[in-house]
C-alpha cells in the first residue's frame, strides 16, 4: 500500500512528547493546536502558521515547506523500512533551522534536514524510539 | 527479527502457543495485522497498541503500569520483548517508579502484551552549556539539566558513523539527547547525542 500520494517533503523525523507525559515532558502541554498527546498518532509541522514559520525557519536550510494547519493529515514513511503511519498536525516544530544540513542515513538511504516531529506512539509504530531520528518521506 | 515478525512471535508467545491457534479466538483485541492497518487508520487518535505510564511494580514476567488516565495495566513481558533502558537490557533493570512507553497488543482481559518497552526514554532538544569527561550540561526549555555520559554513549555527527568521541559536542551547540531520565530529577543517562 502506498504511503500517501503526493510527496510534501523528504528529510528527517524525530519525536517529541506532549500532553499527560512524564518527567521532562510533564510540562510540555498539548502543543500549539491544543490537542497533542504522546499516545495519539500526531505530529508537529514546521509551517502551521506564520508565527510558527518564524520559529522553525526551514528557509534558512533552503527548504520551502508548504503551510498545513492543525488537524491536517499526513502519511509518514520510514525510509529505512518502508513502514508508514498516518498522523494529524497537533503542534509547531521541529526546530529545523537549528540543525541545518543534518543528515542521517541507514545504508545508502539518507534524509537531510528536520522536517517532521512525531509523537512517541506515531514514531514507535514505524521505528524504535531509541533511534531518535529517522530518514522519512512526508506525503498527503 | 523485524517489527512485524516480532509482533506475530509475541502474540503466539503471550498466548502460550506456537502460532497455530487463532489469536482472536484466544482473547487478542487486535492482531498484528490489525495493528499494521491501524497505523494508517488512527491519524489523530489514541493508539491501542501503545502504552505509557509509571511502573508500580515488577515481577518475573510482567509490570503493573499506571497510565495517565489512572488505569492499572498488567504488561506482559516475554523473552521476545525488547526492553530498553539507556541501552538494550532486560526486565531486571526495571524499577518501580520508572516510566515507560511500550508497543504491543492489548488482550481481551485488559492486559497488554509488550513487544517493545522503552524505560524512562527522553529525546531532548537542548543547548549545550558545558561538557567534560563524564557529564554533559545543557539547557532544555530554560531548565538546567545534567547528562551522565556512559561507557557506551555515542555522538552522531551529520554524515558520520556513531562515535565515542564527543569532542565535537561544544558549548552553545543545539543538540538532541536520547537517554534515560532519572525519575524525579533533571538528570539523564545519555545514550546518544545528535550534534
Amino acid at each position: 500500500m502506498a504511503c500517501g500520494t503526493t510527496q510534501v517533503a523528504r528529510g528527517l523525523t524525530t519525536w517529541f512528547c506532549c500532553g499527560n507525559a512524564f518527567g521532562p515532558c510533564g510540562a510540555a502541554g498539548h502543543g500549539a493546536c491544543g490537542t497533542c498527546n504522546s499516545g495519539s498518532h500526531q505530529c508537529a509541522w514546521p509551517n502551521i502558521s506564520s508565527a510558527c514559520l518564524g520559529v522553525t525557519n526551514p528557509g534558512r536550510c533552503g527548504l520551502n515547506l508548504g503551510r498545513f494547519g492543525c488537524g491536517h493529515r499526513f502519511f509518514i514513511e520510514n525510509l529505512c523500512n518502508t513502514r508508514c503511519v498516518a498522523v494529524t498536525i497537533a503542534d509547531c516544530g521541529p526546530a529545523t533551522d537549528q540543525f541545518c544540513g543534518e543528515r542521517v542515513c541507514c545504508g545508502s538511504t539518507c534524509g537531510t534536514n528536520r522536517v517532521m516531529d512525531l509523537t512517541p506512539s506515531a514514531f514507535s509504530s514505524i521505528g524504535s524510539l531509541s533511534a531518535g531520528i529517522l530518514p522519512c518521506r512526508v506525503a498527503n | 527479527m523485524d517489527t512485524m515478525n516480532r509482533r506475530r512471535f509475541l502474540a503466539a508467545t503471550a498466548l502460550g502457543g506456537a502460532g497455530v491457534v487463532s489469536a482472536a479466538g484466544l482473547g487478542m483485541l487486535s492482531t498484528a495485522t490489525d495493528a499494521e492497518a491501524a497505523d494508517l487508520d488512527l491519524a489523530g487518535q489514541l493508539d491501542p497498541n501503545f502504552l505509557e505510564g509509571r511502573v508500580v511494580s515488577v515481577d518475573a514476567s510482567s509490570l503493573i503500569v499506571l497510565t495517565p488516565d489512572l488505569v492499572m495495566r498488567r504488561t506482559l513481558v516475554t523473552n521476545g520483548t525488547q526492553v530498553w533502558k539507556v541501552r538494550d537490557t532486560t526486565l531486571e533493570a526495571v524499577r518501580a517508579d520508572d516510566h515507560l512507553y511500550a508497543r504491543g497488543l492489548p488482550m481481551q482481559d485488559g492486559t497488554f502484551a509488550a513487544d517493545s518497552i522503552w524505560i524512562n526514554i527522553v529525546n531532548l532538544h537542548a543547548e549545550v552549556v558545558g561538557v567534560d569527561a563524564s557529564t554533559l550540561r545543557f539547557n532544555h526549555h530554560g531548565e538546567a539539566w545534567t547528562g551522565h555520559l556512559q561507557p557506551d554513549t555515542v555522538a552522531r555527527y551529520s554524515m558520520r558513523a556513531p562515535s565515542r568521541d564527543l569532542s565535537g559536542v561544544t558549548t552553545g551547540q543545539h543538540v538532541q539527547v536520547v537517554g534515560a531520565w532519572r525519575p524525579g530529577t533533571n538528570e539523564v543517562d545519555v545514550s546518544t547525542v545528535f550534534a
